[in-house]
């Protein structure tokens, strides 16, 4: 081949190898000594396994086949050969046949991928880290939603949740033709224990009540704590207005009602007062407000005991 | 000298035939379409050498290699495939086939397997 | 067996043997065994309608499709696609590259620039085998590009196929099993109708060899 061509070959930012028929090194252009530091004197006429040991012997040779019978070009990736040339560097492949005077000759133009490499494990180091970021924050997420819906001290639903839930049960109800009933609770002389026992037996004495609400309502039912001493259950899908009673009795007669405060046992008692939607009212403020009045109905029969608004 | 030749295609069954008639006289040539007729064919007729294509449906040609084998260890079995890989051949060969012949069938592997079932016949 | 079966069972073997091969430099590249299906074809004429393609697409080439496309010319002029499922691509490439599914903890359907020069080898690896494999078994001398690789919707695919000047599609399904991930594919050569009829007449040629 022409001294010029070679000059030019050699000004080329690729690599340039030239190989015979017989895979043996004919030109090895200046990038590839610096890329390699090896000579192209000291290349030439050697087998290009022997000069790329990482070459995959096989695959290239089935490659080098094919392109002989069909003429096609040939593709090497970076990514599934690896260090072909350097450990530092890593190249894409492109082989091309030349025929000349009835002698076959291989072309293989090494390209740079290096730096794409480099930015591809960045970038991929850095989508890595923002999954486990997200994924914290997602544990933050629900944390807080649980801070804002739950209560801290029963760990029942707190007001707010209470309103969100309670309408969707409302529009359910109005499309579905039934039935709620709400139970409004108050724990009868509530102040006085907390004045005489103090706060501590104040606490003790809602949770157990939370838990008793729990353990004595339905799955789907809604226990939420509204405030102070004050919690509402909520009991939709009812069929007949008959079956609150049954729910308002079995609270009512829980075995555990009370609890032992520094060895003390403290009796629980408190009063009920109950509404229907949509009975009493088509809103969860006015099925509250009746529902409390029950309440107050309840405590002025003296406490303990539950009443239906009239 | 009974051949049968299993393969699911017709061009690739006729093929080898044609090939193989070039270079053996005097025989007759069986055909099956898929391993479960290749299998049938072979007990019926009980052919002096197997030709079975890899690819195939219903029993493809590792499973035929099995059953002629588990029936006659020693029957004469050519494999003739377009699957080249070589851990695939190696399995096959595994088996102790007679041959294992690279598709497309061309004059030259012919020959091949021609001669190698001459010597073979010859040396019993 | 009548004249068009025979000519298609033809056809079908002579992709046989270039998919036999194809699979031979993929098993070698990726160091695995590969377990290859009969392979199908079908030759679909375009009628510019769309629902014909989709009628022929395998249910599975669904959603995000990866391509590589190479064009060729001469003896035969044409066109011919490469797709799979990008999702199942992305899996091949993880094998490739010995990523396993537990490192890379999020579903990344984003593709690098090296993930497609990895595919553009598959896809140059399949496509010379069936392209160059197939003219070589006929004896025809074609000239023809290294892959160019896109990620499509199946939608915009069809489209995009269906508006190209080429009549004929030639469909051949191809089913790779590589390290326990089943990978459904298929192959559409666009011919030009000249050359479908140079094809056919080559194919035909064949046909009467077997009887002569």
């Amino acid at each position: 081949m022409d001294n010029t061509l070679y000059d030019i070959l050699n000004e080329i930012i690729e690599g340039i190898v030239i190989v015979n028929e017989g895979l043996k090194i004919c030109f090895w252009n200046d990038y590839m000594e610096n890329v390699t530091g090896l000579k192209q004197e000291d290349v030439k006429e050697n087998y290009i396994y022997e000069v790329l040991p990482n070459l995959n012997k096989r695959y290239f040779e089935q490659s080098i086949q094919q392109i002989i019978k069909n003429g096609c070009k040939i593709f090497f990736s970076a990514g599934m050969h690896r260090s072909l040339v350097s450990n530092k560097k890593e190249f894409n492949v492109k082989i091309s046949l030349i025929q000349k005077n009835n002698s076959k000759f291989f072309l293989l133009e090494f390209i740079d991928v290096t730096n794409q490499f480099v930015r591809i494990n960045q970038f991929k180091e850095y989508v890595q880290e923002l999954y486990k970021l997200n994924q914290k924050l997602k544990v933050k997420e629900q944390l807080i939603k649980k801070l804002a819906y739950y209560d801290q001290l029963t760990g029942i639903a707190n007001r707010t949740l209470f309103y969100k839930i309670a309408e969707k049960l409302i529009d359910n109800a109005n499309r579905n033709n039934s039935l709620i009933g709400l139970l409004f609770l108050d724990i009868d002389k509530f102040k006085q224990i907390n004045d005489v026992y103090g706060h501590e037996a104040g606490d003790k004495i809602l949770k157990k009540v939370a838990c008793i609400l729990q353990n004595y309502t339905r799955k789907s039912d809604m226990v939420a704590r509204f405030g102070g001493d004050e919690f509402i259950v909520l009991l939709p899908h009812f069929k007949d207005s008959k079956s609150y009673k049954k729910v308002a009795s079995r609270i009512m007669n829980a075995e555990d009602k009370s609890i032992y405060y520094h060895s003390r046992e403290i009796k629980i008692s408190f009063s009920v007062g109950i509404s229907l939607y949509p009975e009493h009212g088509n809103t969860i403020d006015t099925l509250i407000l009746k529902a409390d009045q029950a309440m107050y109905t309840a405590k002025n029969k003296g406490g303990n005991q539950y009443c239906i608004f009239e | 000298m009974k051949i049968l030749i299993v393969d699911d295609s017709y061009f690739s069954q006729k093929t080898t035939a044609n090939f193989i008639k070039k270079f053996l006289d005097s025989v007759d040539f069986e055909f099956a379409k898929d391993g479960k007729e290749g299998f049938e064919k072979y007990k019926q007729i009980k052919p002096d050498y197997t030709f079975v294509d890899l690819l195939m449906p219903n029993i493809n040609g590792q499973e035929l290699i099995k059953l002629i084998k588990t029936d006659d260890n020693d029957a004469k079995i050519i494999v003739i495939s377009a699957d080249v890989q070589k851990n695939i051949r190696e399995e096959i060969e595994a088996y102790g086939v007679l041959s294992f012949i690279n598709k497309p069938m061309n004059e030259e592997k012919a020959r091949l397997i021609s001669e190698l079932i001459r010597n073979d016949v010859n040396g019993q | 067996m009548d004249n068009k079966q025979i000519r298609y069972d033809i056809l079908k073997e002579l992709f046989n043997v270039s998919v036999g091969q194809a699979a031979s430099m993929l098993s070698e590249v990726v160091k695995k065994t590969i377990l290859l299906d009969v392979p199908k074809i079908e030759i679909i004429k375009s009628d510019k309608e769309l629902c014909e393609l989709q009628t022929h697409l395998p249910a599975v080439l669904d959603g995000t499709l990866m391509i590589s496309s190479i064009t060729f010319q001469e003896q035969l002029t044409g066109e011919a696609n490469l797709i799979f499922p990008a999702e199942k691509m992305k899996t091949f490439i993880n094998l490739c590259l010995n990523e396993s599914e537990q490192e890379m903890q999020y579903s990344d359907m984003h593709f690098t620039d090296m993930d497609f020069d990895i595919i553009r080898e598959i896809g140059n690896i399949i496509l010379n085998a069936i392209v160059g494999g197939l003219s070589n078994q006929i004896g025809i001398q074609l000239q023809y590009t290294l892959p160019e690789v896109q990620v499509f919707d199946r939608i915009d695919f069809e489209e995009d196929i269906q508006n190209k000047e080429y009549p004929y599609f030639l469909m051949l399904y191809i089913t790779f099993d590589i390290g326990d991930t089943e990978i459904e594919g298929a192959v559409i050569v666009n011919l030009t109708l000249t050359s479908l009829k140079e094809l056919m007449l080559i194919v035909t040629k064949i046909e009467d060899e077997l009887y002569g």
